[in-house]
């Protein structure tokens, strides 16, 4: 019988700052393996005598077999995680989860928003489609709704910037701190500010991902603008402990269990449940 | 079998298995390890239902899933001691129906469940039941039910014996006892399906609202008693423990937790998802009544009791149910 709990060997290849306490990992399966997966899918990443954590690995662009995460230093894996460097290994178990369901975002407009270290599962949706060149702008309208508390707690800046020149990307920053230069629009104020300041692409998916606050206050906005409830789709976070194996009840959510339901959700799914934010 | 031979074959098995038997103290019984004769002795047949029960035997409570040295995990085989759960009521086996289909991939759960022997003690219509908390299974329950050898009382002091896998019936050849019948097992769902009593709770859950579980939050401790005594709850954590004496080396356990507890919701940063009494309350029936249904069309509670009894501020289930209805009809 498979062990569900035995991982891959895998090696860090570069690490780089992302902000305030985030730092992401290029990295390599050992063997030379690919990840298999559907974007919006999680692995679990194991450090011996630190424990599991559950992070959304893209795929970088242009580069084969070659993965980053994003950490956030927020507890005992994670911190450990942040002394790693190039060239030390930790172990990956996965993919689980359901991912995005491709299928229905075919041709149809894609309107992003994310809250802090949500643009994680945004970005290797974007990175999948980028390096299939299936973004299909011509066909369709991508927007990105970027929250953060600050400047300095943004990800992936040289890649927003990029992105800024395909599709509109729109950012609020709590603290308002937003240097020159960068060629983004960006306003003062937590994330719903942008839905007066700004046209909201219609007609398409909604996809959110961030802190449960976000959900609360920002699925009213994406209703108001138009959005069904079949059409937003929300990646939930969860503590996790089997992650993705549904036995440890961690994860559950009203009938659902996140890590094996979700983590994406529509939000027809989970209206009617009660401790989905 | 009679008494005089079944203490025998208590004694035989013990030349293999560590035993754990209800041990009558006071006026409850208690799942305990059998160690002598004196310890045999004291098993009680009445079938009244024990207030702890046979978890560990299926699931550790704590479990060595991986060793690690020299900060590297070391490749599993995964080994347990035999033990045997003895006198288990039906309540508790079907229970262990729930365990089969939850645990169906995991590796230790199934080692576990090759390495134990299961035997229980079935009391049918007129055969003199008198343990508390009367169920009446009809015969044909033990068709539905997963257990090695199934005792039952065919009179003052005699059992008939069934086994329910090949294992059952190795053992009880080999102890020079032939007079079995052996039960094929035709799964879990009785062929009728799923009590219509429970579905009906199942309804209530589902269509409850969140403030309806206010009032019981409120008198909720959150001991989580009920579910440490429950045989169907599982909920566990999975923890790596560093060795204090040499770096670099320890285990990656898993152990039992129960969702009523504090930290079981928490993620980084600090913010809980069941954060009140009520809402996890909540989750404990809705994991019974609503996700175990739905994922594996069985329900999530055996009707053993042993929530509502344990419970320090009184809490039960009928009750429960009973105040979803009248609070649902009152909106
Ligand atoms: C589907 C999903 C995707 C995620 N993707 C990312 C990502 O790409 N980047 C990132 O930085 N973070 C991500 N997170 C959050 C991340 O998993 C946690 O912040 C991390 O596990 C915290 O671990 P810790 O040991 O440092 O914290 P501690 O607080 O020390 O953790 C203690 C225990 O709780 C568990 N735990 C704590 N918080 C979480 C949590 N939020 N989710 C799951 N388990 C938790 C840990 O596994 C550990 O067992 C994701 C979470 C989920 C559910
Ligand atoms: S009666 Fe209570 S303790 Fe027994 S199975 Fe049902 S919920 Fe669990
Ligand atoms: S035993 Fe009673 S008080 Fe304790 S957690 Fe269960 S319902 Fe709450
Ligand atoms: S994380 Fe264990 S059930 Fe989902």
């Amino acid at each position: 019988m498979i062990n569900p709990y035995e991982h891959k060997e895998a090696q860090v290849i570069k690490v780089s700052d992302q902000g305030t306490d985030i730092k992401s990992f290029d990295f390599k399966i050992k063997d030379g393996g690919l990840l298999d997966y559907t974007p919006g899918q999680f692995f679990v990443f194991s450090l011996p005598g630190y424990g599991e954590s559950v992070f959304v690995p893209a795929e970088k662009v242009g580069k084969k077999n070659v993965y980053d995460i994003a950490v956030h230093k927020l507890g005992r894996v994670t911190s450990r995680f942040h002394q790693l460097k190039t060239g030390d290994t930790f172990g990956i178990r996965g993919p689980y989860g359901n991912g995005f369901d491709l299928n229905k975002f075919k041709g149809k407009n894609i309107l992003l928003i994310a809250g802090g270290i949500g643009l994680v599962p945004l970005r290797c949706l974007l990175n999948y489609y980028i390096n299939r060149n299936e973004l299909d702008l011509k066909n369709r309208s991508i927007q990105l709704l970027y929250g953060c508390r600050s400047f300095g707690v943004m990800i992936f800046k040289d890649e927003l910037k990029k992105w800024n020149r395909d599709f509109d990307i729109q950012i609020s920053l709590d603290e308002g701190d937003h240097p020159a230069g960068t060629g983004m629009n960006c306003y003062k104020g937590v994330i719903t500010v942008l839905f007066n300041k700004i046209d909201i692409i219609k007609n398409g998916v909604a996809i959110l991902c961030g802190p449960p606050v976000i959900y609360k206050f920002v699925v009213p906005e994406v209703k108001q603008v138009g959005y069904n409830d079949e059409d937003i789709y929300l990646s939930l976070e969860r503590r996790m402990h089997c992650a993705g194996l549904g036995t440890c009840q961690h994860c559950a959510v009203g009938p659902y269990y996140v890590c094996k339901d979700g983590p994406v959700f529509s939000y027809a799914q989970l209206k009617d449940t009660v401790q989905y934010f | 079998m009679t008494k005089t031979t079944l203490n025998k074959f208590i004694e035989y098995l013990k030349q293999t298995y560590k035993i754990y038997a209800p041990v009558r103290d006071g006026s409850e019984l208690y799942v305990k390890p059998i160690n002598d004769e004196s310890e045999i002795a004291e098993i009680d047949f009445t079938n009244q239902i024990p207030i702890n029960t046979f978890k560990p035997v299926l699931l550790p409570k704590r479990d060595v899933l991986f060793d690690f040295k020299k900060g590297k995990f070391e490749k599993k085989n995964i080994k347990y001691d035999p033990e045997c759960a003895f006198l288990m009521s039906v309540m508790d086996l079907k229970a262990v129906g729930l365990f089969h289909q939850t645990f169906e991939r995991d590796p230790y759960y199934q080692k576990k469940r090759q390495s134990n022997l299961l035997i229980g003690q079935a009391f049918f219509e007129g055969t003199g039941f008198t343990g508390h908390l009367r169920e009446r299974y009809e015969e044909d329950i033990l068709e539905h039910i997963i257990f090695d050898i199934m005792l039952v009382k065919a009179g003052p002091n005699k059992w008939k014996f069934y086994t329910g896998s090949e294992k059952g019936q190795v053992i009880l050849e080999a102890f020079g006892f032939k007079d079995f019948e052996h039960i094929e097992f035709a799964g879990l769902i009785k062929e009728e399906g799923i009590d219509p009593e429970l579905e009906r709770h199942r309804k209530e859950i589902v269509e409850a609202d969140n403030s309806a579980w206010g009032h019981w939050g409120d008198i909720c401790t959150a001991c989580g008693k009920c579910a440490i005594d429950c045989p169907t709850c599982y909920c566990f954590n999975i923890e790596d423990e560093q060795d204090t004496k040499e770096k670099g080396s320890g285990q990656r356990v898993r152990s039992w937790t129960t969702c009523f507890y504090n930290d079981f919701s928490e993620v980084g940063g600090g913010a809980k998802f069941l954060k009140t009494n009520a809402r996890r309350i909540q989750n404990w029936y809705t994991h019974k009544w609503v996700r175990t249904p739905k994922e594996f069309q069985i329900m999530g509670c055996v009707n053993c009791g042993r929530c509502d009894k344990v419970c320090p501020v009184g809490i039960k289930r009928a009750d429960v149910f009973k105040w979803l209805e009248e609070h649902k009809k009152s909106k």
